[in-house]
């Protein structure tokens, strides 16, 4: 049963992955970094210094999404010290808010400070093509699911009510896509729980309501990075577009091949990103 | 959603102890629809309760019962009431009828409901062919470990309603000098009736009638790879700047009213598409 609250998120659990990670971790991490549906290969673009899977640590969803790895790596990447979690879990696999915010709470607890969530989206705005990045500027929850919390009181009160991507962190990253000559859209990121694809009404919905790309995950992550003053940059990779009026079928298997064309400039991007210094702490 | 496949099985078997048939479609009736069975030669008829992981349907003007046998020549199976998520129910257990349905063999899911039109030009007693729908529920019933079984983790939902038999239900509408729109749902948790701002807003979002049902079975039907028609009675209109009380009673009145027609299409429908190969 779904409803009510994950048993597994809590603040031990939160504990006892923390401990474990920072006797695996030789130095503090800076950056976290979280690679969405067919993005899972860029953690191999740099050498890591170790790595463990989801289910060695306690808390961490379990993943059941294909195109997911569902490990952690970490190491220097581009000089700088960062936690890449490769692959993730989601709502429409039955997961709790609380668990998908559980390890952005743990990378929290080892020192991160800066969180960078990818995504694979569907484009609504008719401008966005097949294998575009674009920043989220902002996004819109549609992921509320009857019966369920989103939080137990983790942690204290947010002080101050930020952005929660936060702008100089977009200009950032604007200024590294400039910088490697990639063409970076920025939008409104919509959250839906699926799994189904939308259907072309509530594609039409979702254009309405000022949404610029759809997807089924990011939300948790970044509110929960929000919610403890972490910056956050968040980044879809546009894997297919919507056309509401000339429907066209859509499968996973399009969306996993969209992303095997746009990680690589998906790549160049984080990599300038995390060398630059304006986003620095 | 593992566990699915097991209680699928068991009440297929239930269900086989009483009847042998293979339907060509499974056929739900909403609130105040339910004569269609009345019209089917029936074979077997199973209250819900006899029925292994079936929910107890509770609403009003819904009896209950799943019919299997004929309507005009073709084979089908029948719910002669349905499940809605205001009752308390999971959207896995109220839509496990339809997976059922196709276990029996269905590969056509012919949904019914009762509406509010938000479309001015609807009137009170129409139909509506849904052509498509927007999920305003908050749930969904595929969320969980998918069972690959049962059908695959991402269904398409670029046309969930058949368009050719969306057509051939317009067609027959009609000859039979019945009036049928063409039209948007969206399905809503309720149970409270909207509001004049929400009436507002599912209009703005481009919804042309509203319900509190059959968006649930018609994504597990996709999911199933099982070919839709959905259709709607107007019941009330629901427009927010001329807006009546709702009226329970009466809008159970025009469904039965309505319901006659709403049977024509039905019966024809299948006829058209599976009279010939019975």
């Amino acid at each position: 049963m779904r409803f009510g609250r994950s048993r597994t998120a809590d603040d031990r659990t939160i504990d006892q992955a923390t401990t474990l990670l920072r006797q695996h971790l030789a130095a503090r991490p800076e950056v976290a970094i979280v690679l969405g549906s067919g993005l899972g290969q860029l953690a191999e673009r740099f050498v890591p210094s170790g790595k463990l899977d989801y289910r060695a640590i306690p808390g961490f969803p379990r993943v059941t999404a294909e195109g997911h790895a569902g490990q952690l790596v970490w190491g220097n990447w581009s000089g700088r010290c960062v936690m890449v979690l490769q692959g993730r879990a989601h709502l429409y696999e039955g997961c709790f808010p609380e668990d998908l915010m559980l390890p952005i709470r743990v990378a929290y607890r080892l020192g991160v400070r800066r969180l960078v969530v990818t995504n694979a989206a569907g484009g609504l705005h008719e401008r966005l093509a097949p294998g575009d990045l674009m920043l989220i500027r902002d996004h819109i929850s549609l992921q509320w699911l009857n019966g369920i919390g989103w939080f137990s009181g983790y942690g204290e009160r947010p002080k101050a009510c930020l952005p929660i991507y936060d702008p100089n962190g977009i200009r950032a990253a604007e200024r590294a896509g400039l910088r490697c000559r990639i063409r970076l859209a920025s939008g409104i990121y919509v959250g839906v729980t699926g799994p189904n694809y939308e259907t072309r009404a509530e594609y039409r919905m979702l254009r309405r309501i000022g949404a610029d790309a759809v997807g089924m995950s990011t939300i948790c992550e970044a509110v929960a990075a929000a919610h403890l003053g972490m910056m956050t940059i968040g980044i879809s990779v546009i894997a297919n577009v919507a056309c509401p009026d000339s429907p066209q079928r859509l499968g996973h298997d399009d969306v996993l091949t969209a992303m095997q064309q746009a990680a690589p400039a998906m790549g160049d991007l984080l990599e300038e990103l995390l060398a630059g210094s304006d986003w620095a702490e | 959603m593992l566990e699915l496949y097991d209680q699928i099985q068991e009440a297929v078997a239930a269900i086989r102890q009483h009847w042998s048939g293979t339907p060509r479609a499974g056929i739900i009736l909403g609130t105040g629809l339910g004569g269609l069975v009345e019209e089917m030669q029936q074979e077997a008829v199973l209250d819900y309760e006899k029925i292994p992981h079936f929910p107890r349907s509770t609403a009003i003007s819904h009896r209950g019962r799943l019919v299997c046998g004929r309507l005009g020549r073709v084979p089908v199976v029948a719910m002669e009431g349905r499940f809605h998520m205001y009752e308390g129910y999971p959207l896995k257990q109220i839509t496990l009828p339809v997976r059922v349905m196709k276990a029996l063999g269905a590969e056509l899911l012919v949904v019914s409901n009762a509406c509010g039109g938000m479309n001015p030009y609807f009137r009170c007693g129409d139909i509506m062919v849904i052509d498509d729908h927007i999920n305003l529920m908050g749930d969904n019933p595929l969320i969980g470990i998918n069972d690959d079984r049962l059908g695959p983790r991402f269904p398409d939902m670029s046309q969930p309603y058949d368009q050719r038999l969306i057509e051939k239900v317009l067609a027959i509408a009609r000859r039979k000098d019945i009036v049928c729109h063409r039209g948007v749902f969206v399905a809503v948790a309720g149970p409270n009736l909207e509001t004049r701002a929400e009436y507002r807003f599912l209009r703005g979002i481009g919804a042309d009638a509203v319900g509190m049902s059959t968006v649930p079975e018609v994504i597990v039907a996709i999911h199933s790879s099982m070919r839709v028609v959905g259709l709607s009675i107007v019941t009330d209109m629901c427009l927010p700047d001329a807006l009546e009380p709702a009226d329970v009673p009466k809008i159970i009145a025009t469904a039965n009213a309505a319901e006659p027609k709403l049977r024509t299409l039905i019966r024809e429908l299948l006829e058209s598409e599976y009279g010939q190969q019975s």
